[in-house]
């Protein structure tokens, strides 16, 4: 292999572009030196080749505009070396201008094209037909290149642009979400995958008094009051490791003033393979809200010791009427005075303790004491209490209980639900007769109270185990909206279910489902976690 | 009238007091009366030693958590039986003393009696019937 021409990508001075490459692949070397000669000028790049083998290892180093190719060569002749040409992808489409001798065969020609020769040219060669078909294959060649490169260079015009324009809306779209950022009444972070911190918004900065960008980038644990440091950087820690997104209540240390509480959100933002690109953690203050949930739970403490003093006095003297008169003898008008006034007091109770019932359920501290419950008597003993109520209302309550029906329940909430739902029967229960009954598989008891009074229009059914929902106008019924709230919350904290059909005009059935056994649910566990906590007090 | 078992009890509430006192002497008690917890104590240090203590838990000067933890302290007194009437439940705030009996305000009257009567059983103190 042997160079005459001037070096690869060395500029052709006429044209202003690279030389293009000749291959000349002939086992004489006078030959093949002849050959270099006439195509040694401008704008070439002659090598040559002395062998087949020779010849395929050029093919794989460069590209060639052209490549004359002797048939008779020892070893790998020509036919061979242009069929192994032909098959690389690279090089199938170069030109292949096969070198015969005089006086040749036509056989050897139409082998030749045969195996992908463009032409063939005829030894002892004439200079100035080699110059123009060389020339022809040579100026294909510089112009596909030159569209190539064309091509090449519009490609990435347009990629540039395109780059340009996506980083002046990533641009724009981050400014925009700082600008957000900066102006949300509430602390905000990100950080990287890592958990470096990368950016922190102004509240964050004012509050805590602490940059997490910057040079000096420090974690924004270290802004979490020292009680609740530790756990903070567990869960932080754990939503890194594979936990992910997650929600909290911590201290945040205030820049020269008390800690205080903050509600946390951390989430992770991540790419379409579900690849966590940045964490986002947003942290709103919520120590206004904590103090007066504090001020509501002292109050109701207060108002249940308040409200319910008075209403022992009355309820304890009235008694002391009724069992005086009941010795000394009353008429009948004046019992009737003193067992209204009685049932009154009872009723002031009742709500009263429904109210403080509400505060607590949404204090999340409705407490059960699991005892077992014989719930068929539990019932005939609230229809007895209420069957007096019932039959003034006209709707005299039957109680169809199967005996024996048990459960593990919390006797006084589960009367609190009989006694709800009965009420209800009564006071809805449009002067028609009530039907209670109690049944039990193994799993479950069931208690069904049906009336057959005004109903629930459907519109009305989704809402009324809502608190202060009704159903009906309260200009016609008094109540405080809150008895069914009160026993489905009751009931699902048992575990169990509460459902109702209806149809306005012909009555309700609601249907208490409560498991026989207490199921360790989410709730049971809260409540048994306040167990040890009790015990301990003692 | 020895033999009448001897309830002292512990409210701040006038009225409420007066009216258990009325009750229990009705069903055949001796009662005795206090508005705190300082006034129960000085009382049940110098005076007589009743059979049981009725205590309310939220009282100026000297609260019903106090009392109890005094008595427990005084060996005379530790053993004496408490029935605590509270108008809390066990979720609302501070709770009454672990492991003691309380009554749930309001509470009727036949509630009441009974409880007495179930607190005093073993110490062979009942109340004369009415």
């Amino acid at each position: 292999m042997a160079r005459l021409a001037p070096p690869p990508r060395a500029v052709d001075d006429a044209h202003g572009e690279a030389p293009v490459r000749v291959l000349v692949v002939d086992d004489r070397p006078d030959d093949a030196r002849v050959l270099a000669t006439v195509l040694g000028q401008p704008g070439y790049d002659v090598v040559t080749a002395h062998s087949g083998h020779e010849a395929l290892k050029c093919v794989l180093e460069s590209d060639f505009a052209v490549i004359l190719l002797d048939v008779v060569m020892p070893g790998m002749d020509g036919f061979e070396v242009a069929s192994v040409i032909k098959q690389r992808e690279r090089s199938r489409s170069t030109p292949i201008i096969f070198l015969t001798a005089a006086g040749q065969d036509v056989s050897v020609i139409y082998r030749a094209y045969s195996v992908g020769a463009v032409d063939y040219l005829s030894k002892p060669l004439d200079t100035a037909i080699v110059r123009a078909k060389v020339g022809i294959f040579a100026d294909l060649f510089r112009k596909d290149r030159r569209i190539r490169e064309q091509n090449e260079r519009l490609r990435e015009a347009d990629r540039r642009e395109r780059e340009l324009e996506m980083t002046e809306l990533r641009l724009l779209s981050e400014g925009r979400y700082r600008s957000l950022l900066e102006m949300i009444p509430a602390s905000v972070w990100t950080a990287d995958p890592d958990g470096t911190a990368s950016y922190c918004n102004h509240r964050w900065r004012s509050f805590t008094g602490l940059r997490l960008d910057g040079p000096a980038a420090r974690s924004w644990i270290d802004a979490v009051h020292p009680t609740d440091a530790e756990r903070a950087a567990n869960e932080w820690s754990a939503a890194r490791a594979g936990g992910g997104d997650y929600t909290t209540e911590l201290r945040l240390g205030r820049q020269g003033g008390a800690a205080r509480w903050h509600l946390g959100q951390v989430i992770a933002d991540r790419d379409r393979a579900g690849v966590v690109r940045a964490w986002v953690g947003m942290f709103t203050d919520c120590e206004d809200l904590k103090r007066a949930v504090e001020a509501r739970d002292e109050f109701m403490s207060i108002a249940s010791h308040e409200l319910r003093t008075p209403l022992s006095t009355l309820m304890l003297q009235l008694e002391m009427f009724q069992r005086t008169f009941a010795r000394q003898g009353v008429d009948d008008a004046t019992a009737r005075r003193l067992e209204s006034a009685r049932r009154q007091t009872e009723r002031l109770d009742r709500l009263v303790g429904d109210l403080l019932d509400v505060s607590r359920i949404s204090a999340g501290r409705l407490e059960l004491e699991r005892e077992d419950v014989d719930l068929t008597e539990l019932v005939r003993a609230c229809v007895d209490r209420l069957s007096e109520q019932a039959t003034r209302a006209g709707s005299p309550v039957e109680c169809r209980a199967a005996n024996g029906v048990r459960a593990r329940c919390d006797r006084a909430r589960v009367e609190q639900v009989i006694t709800n739902l009965v009420s209800n029967a009564v006071k809805y229960g449009a002067g028609r007769p009530i039907v209670v009954d109690v049944a039990g598989d193994t799993a479950h008891a069931t208690i069904r109270v049906r009336d057959q009074g005004i109903g629930i229009e459907a519109r009305a059914m989704p809402r009324i185990f809502e608190r202060f929902e009704r159903a009906v106008s309260g200009r016609k019924y008094g109540g405080l909206g809150i008895g069914l709230y009160i026993t489905r919350q009751i009931v699902e904290a048992h575990g169990g279910s509460v459902e109702v059909t209806s149809r306005v005009g012909e009555g309700s059935e609601f249907t208490v489902q409560l498991p026989r056994q207490a199921l360790a649910g989410a709730h049971e566990a809260q409540v048994e976690e306040l167990l040890p906590a009790r015990r301990r007090e003692a | 009238m020895s033999d009448e078992p001897l309830v002292m009890v512990v409210d701040d509430d006038d009225d409420l007091r007066d009216t258990i006192i009325d009750v229990l002497q009705m069903a055949g008690y001796s009662v005795s009366g206090q508005r705190d917890g300082v006034e129960a104590l000085e009382a049940l240090r110098t005076g007589a030693r009743p059979d049981l203590v009725l205590l309310d838990l939220m009282m100026p000067r000297m609260t019903g958590w106090e009392l109890y933890e005094a008595m427990s302290a005084m060996p005379t007194l530790a053993d004496l039986p408490v029935l605590i009437m509270t108008a809390m439940r066990s979720a609302d705030g501070p709770r009454p003393p672990a492991g003691l009996e309380t009554i749930q305000k309001p509470f009727a009257l036949q509630a009441l009696l009974e409880r007495i009567e179930r607190r005093l059983e073993g110490t062979g103190k009942k109340a004369a019937a009415l």
